[in-house]
Formats: structure tokens, C-alpha cells, sequence
């Protein structure tokens, strides 16, 4: 299977870059507040002229919170079987932004708040003989 | 200049699973219980304040009001039906309260009751399957549900202040063993220690005996004027405070369905809506947390009896662990939580849920609540949280 056969899970959250992916967020170019996914305003309610531009997040930053995911989520999750629980972190990026994802380690004992990770796409499922990706968070 | 307001009569139905009842015949029920304890008919109501629902009834268009009266009497008064997901009950208490304190209303009925679908609560219809929905986003390519983000907030208590698996379950325990008191409850096993800390791991930290189910429920009140209530020889429950807020910029809270918290900042209170619409009561009501007798708040999961009442100031953070080791969120402690049971025991029929608290706290106040009755309750405080950045907090006294 070749890099081309690669399709995000969603259009437009993140980069597809093999090496360095990164989210695709905004930036208000008024009061500078990051947000991801991308957003039409700035919901600072101190911004005026809430204009957002495109913008690269951060690939690394430190876990705030977890929880481990013991069920199968409904659709439209595609849960593999047999199920598999997985970790759920929400991570602080160096941008004033906290963002969940998947995280790579499912153990709670392996997983301390504050530790850093990084961002990398993996496999959530294959559709068509394609791979779909998805973005997680791996303890560095 | 606000006029006194009182809640003269309350109605509930009991929550549970109804498949064969339809809504607007438990709406009409609690509707006629909360007129009978009132002392009046319906044709004295001058006007309606209902929730709206999206899983049942309201002809799809959330009327939930207007099908109660086509129903109950067509007497040409005032509705307005009021949408704020979980706290839909409390905003339509709140609006029914505006209209009588304002003089523009004597009698009105505050009314909310929903069915809900079985299992998990679906994704908007209509809504789009992309980026633009962060709903869709958090069920498609992470794949979190409501209790997952319950689940990151009791992790991060457990880093912030030593809480244990243990400090959780026995919150669980406690609304089990109160709840199974109460008549109107549809969970009524009484359960160890062991027990919930042995129930199925849902989302790590939380198990399934600490989060709470979705029912069918519906419940009801009549609140009026001081001159009203005294010439129907009414028993009233006064209302010191009803307050309603919304979210605000870089609160810390990673709510539900967001994928993100921009900004974060420790200057803004932790639940925002909640915490706002919390101190904008007790300013209302002119009266410090220490005067409060008991909380009813909303429990979604264990956790939340830990950490709402930290973050309203009624304890210093971190003081709910040892409350809840002493036992004193029981109903005969220091600091009764949920002496209704809660949701724990209820679950949650989302819309109706800031006027089950209405219904519980009447009677608590009136000393009608048997086995559960807080010994002595003058006062309590009253909290919904719901989807959108919705806080509700209403102080009753009698």
C-alpha cells in the first residue's frame, strides 16, 4: 500500500504531511486565539474585528486529562472488532489550545497528566481497499 | 421593581420506561397534580412556560405548551416553550418567575416532560458529516462519548487533588441508598462499595454504577404572587433567586461535543454557566453559600457532587473528597447533596430535569420528604447544567 492510497477520516482537520502532520486550525489575526477545527469568528467576546486566518497547530504538547474508552462507540464510529479499548487524552499545545484525540497508550498506569506527546496519523480503518487516517497523540 | 414569587404547587411523574404511555399523558398528569397542590384550575393559569424537546412530543417543532393546552383547555393565554438541553426546566422556571415578578403574570405554569430514545443519544438530523460539526468530528474520528467527558474531568481532579477511584463510588453509593427512598425513583438497588467499584469500567476512571441512565420523566409547578398565593390559601415555597447564565471565553471546561478549549484561563470560573448563573442567585437572593441547606444539582456522573460545589465557592476546592468520606452529603449531614437521590437513581429526562429539582425541593421544604427529609431545611440551591453553554440555579425558602 503506497502513502497515496492515504484518505483522512475527515477533510480538512489536518495535513497529510508522511513525515510531519500537522492540525489545521485558525488564528484570529486580531487577539491571536487559536482554535481547532477551523471556525468562521472569534468567540472572544474582547475581539472586535474577529477575522481568522489558517493556521498549522503545534505537533507536540502535554497531556492535560485522559480517559480510557471501554466500549464500542456507536456510529459513525467505525469500531474494529474484536474491540479494543483505547486512550482518549486531551492535549495542551504550545498555541493556548487543548485538543482531544486518540492516544496510542491505553493504559492509565502508563499515562500521566502533563507527560508530553505527539501528534502522528495512523489507521483508523480501511474503506475500498483505502487506508483511512486519523490523527492520535503518541507518548514521546 | 421585582415582586415576590412563590411556588404554590408541584406535580412529577415517576422516571423510568413508559413505552406504552405517551408524553402529553404524563405532561397532563404531573399538569393536573401540581394544579390540584396548588388549589386552583386550570382556567386561572395566565400563561405557560414549557421545555422543549427534541427526542419527543411538541408537534416536531418542540409545543410542547401549546399540546398541553389544545389539551387541557384552549383559554387563549400566553406560551412560550423554551429550548436549553438539560437546562430546559430551569430556564422555563425562569421565565415563568420573570412573569410573575415582573407584574405582567399572576399565576403561570412551568412545565417540562420528555422521552427518551433508548441507549445512546443520537446526532442532531440534519446536521452536516464534516468539519464544520465538531459533533461529527468527536463521534467519527475520535469516537467520545457524553461519559467520556465526564471521565476527563475526573482524571484531572484526581491529579489536582489526590481524589481516588474509591472518593467516586462512594458518591455512588450514597445517591443509590438515598434514592431507593424515594418513591418517584427508577433505580432502587441499594449498592456496596464493592459493588460499584466491581461495576463494568465505562470510561476510565468512571464505571457504570456512576453515571446515570436516560428515563422518561415529566414534572411540574405553579408559581405565583404573594397577592395570588394568599388568597388561594396557598402552603408557599418562596423563590429567593432564579438565575440563568451562559458559557464564557477560556473557561477550562472541555465540554461536550467540543474537540477543543481555546485559551483556557484559570481567571474564568471552572463551568462557567454554572458558576455565573450560581453566584448571579446568590447575589439575588442576598444570601451567602454557608446559608444553604442542601443542593440538588446535576449529577451526570458521580463526579460532579466532588466538583460543582467547589467551583461555587460552598466548598474550598478539593473539600467535597473529605465531606464525602465523613458522610455529610447525606441527607442527615452537614452538607445534604442530592437528597432526592439524583439522577444516579432518576436519570436523566433531559428537559424536565431543573423542574424535577423544583418538585423535590418543594417537598423538602414543606418536610414532606419521609425518610430522606433534611432535618430542619429552610433553604437550597437548585443547578442544571446543559448542552450549549446552558447554567441554570434556582434558591428556594420557605
Amino acid at each position: 500500500m503506497t502513502d497515496s492510497e492515504k484518505i483522512p477520516i475527515i477533510e480538512g482537520l489536518f495535513t497529510l504531511d508522511p513525515e510531519e502532520p500537522q492540525l489545521i486550525g485558525s488564528r484570529c489575526t486580531s487577539c491571536g486565539t487559536y482554535y481547532f477545527p477551523q471556525t468562521i469568528s472569534c468567540s472572544n467576546p474582547d475581539c472586535t474585528e474577529k477575522k481568522v486566518e489558517e493556521a498549522l497547530l503545534s505537533r507536540r504538547g502535554k497531556l492535560w486529562s485522559f480517559t480510557v474508552q471501554h466500549y464500542p462507540p456507536p456510529p459513525p464510529f467505525n469500531a474494529q472488532e474484536p474491540f479494543v479499548p483505547f486512550g482518549i487524552g486531551v492535549v495542551e499545545l504550545p498555541e493556548e489550545v487543548r485538543v482531544a484525540g486518540i492516544l496510542t497508550e491505553s493504559d492509565p498506569e502508563k499515562l500521566k497528566i502533563g507527560m508530553e506527546l505527539e501528534l502522528l496519523l495512523e489507521k483508523a480503518y480501511e474503506e475500498d481497499g483505502k487506508e483511512v487516517v486519523t490523527w492520535k497523540f503518541r507518548p514521546v | 421593581m421585582m415582586r415576590d414569587v412563590a411556588v404554590v404547587g408541584v406535580g412529577m411523574h415517576p422516571w423510568g420506561k413508559f413505552p406504552d404511555k405517551p408524553l402529553i399523558n404524563m405532561l397532563t398528569e404531573v399538569v393536573e397534580a401540581a394544579l390540584k397542590d396548588a388549589g386552583i384550575e386550570w382556567k386561572e393559569l395566565e400563561g405557560i412556560t414549557a421545555g422543549s424537546s427534541r427526542f419527543s412530543g411538541g408537534m416536531g417543532w418542540g409545543l410542547a405548551g401549546n399540546e398541553i393546552a389544545q389539551m387541557m383547555g384552549r383559554s387563549g393565554i400566553p406560551i412560550y416553550n423554551v429550548s436549553s438541553a438539560c437546562a430546559t426546566g430551569a430556564n422555563a422556571f425562569n421565565v415563568a418567575y420573570n412573569q410573575v415578578a415582573s407584574g405582567a403574570c399572576d399565576v403561570v405554569l412551568a412545565v417540562a416532560g420528555e422521552k427518551m430514545p433508548k441507549g445512546f443519544i443520537p446526532r442532531t438530523p440534519g446536521a452536516a458529516d464534516d468539519a464544520t460539526d465538531v459533533d461529527y468530528i468527536r463521534w467519527k474520528a475520535i469516537g467520545i462519548p457524553n461519559p467520556g467527558y465526564w471521565a476527563l474531568e475526573v482524571t484531572r481532579r484526581m491529579e489536582d487533588f489526590g481524589t481516588t477511584e474509591e472518593h467516586i463510588a462512594k458518591v455512588a453509593v450514597k445517591s443509590h441508598e438515598v434514592g431507593a427512598e424515594n418513591p418517584l425513583a427508577r433505580y432502587k438497588k441499594v449498592f456496596t462499595l464493592e459493588e460499584v467499584l466491581n461495576s463494568p469500567m465505562v470510561n476510565y476512571p468512571l464505571r457504570l454504577y456512576e453515571i446515570c441512565a436516560v428515563s422518561d420523566g415529566a414534572a411540574a409547578a405553579i408559581l405565583c404572587s404573594k397577592e395570588k398565593a394568599g388568597q388561594i390559601g396557598a402552603n408557599p415555597v418562596w423563590i429567593a433567586a432564579s438565575a440563568v447564565a451562559t458559557m464564557q471565553f477560556g473557561d477550562r471546561q472541555f465540554r461536550i461535543p467540543e474537540v477543543s478549549t481555546s485559551k483556557p484561563m484559570d481567571s474564568v470560573p471552572f463551568t462557567s454557566e454554572v458558576a455565573l448563573a450560581v453566584k448571579k442567585a446568590f447575589e439575588m437572593a442576598g444570601m451567602e453559600p454557608k446559608e444553604i441547606d442542601f443542593i440538588e444539582l446535576q449529577d451526570n456522573c458521580a463526579g460532579h457532587e466532588l466538583f460543582m460545589p467547589e467551583s461555587w465557592g460552598i466548598c474550598k476546592p478539593g473539600e467535597c473528597d473529605r465531606l464525602v468520606e465523613e458522610k455529610q452529603t447525606y441527607p442527615n449531614g452537614k452538607l445534604p447533596i442530592n437528597p432526592s437521590g439524583g439522577f444516579a437513581s432518576f436519570g436523566e429526562a433531559t428537559t424536565a430535569m431543573g423542574l424535577f429539582q423544583v418538585a423535590q425541593g418543594v417537598w423538602q421544604l414543606r418536610g414532606e420528604a419521609g425518610s430522606r427529609q433534611v432535618e430542619g431545611a429552610r433553604t437550597c440551591l437548585l443547578q442544571t447544567l446543559g448542552l450549549g453553554g446552558n447554567g441554570s440555579a434556582i434558591i428556594l425558602k420557605n
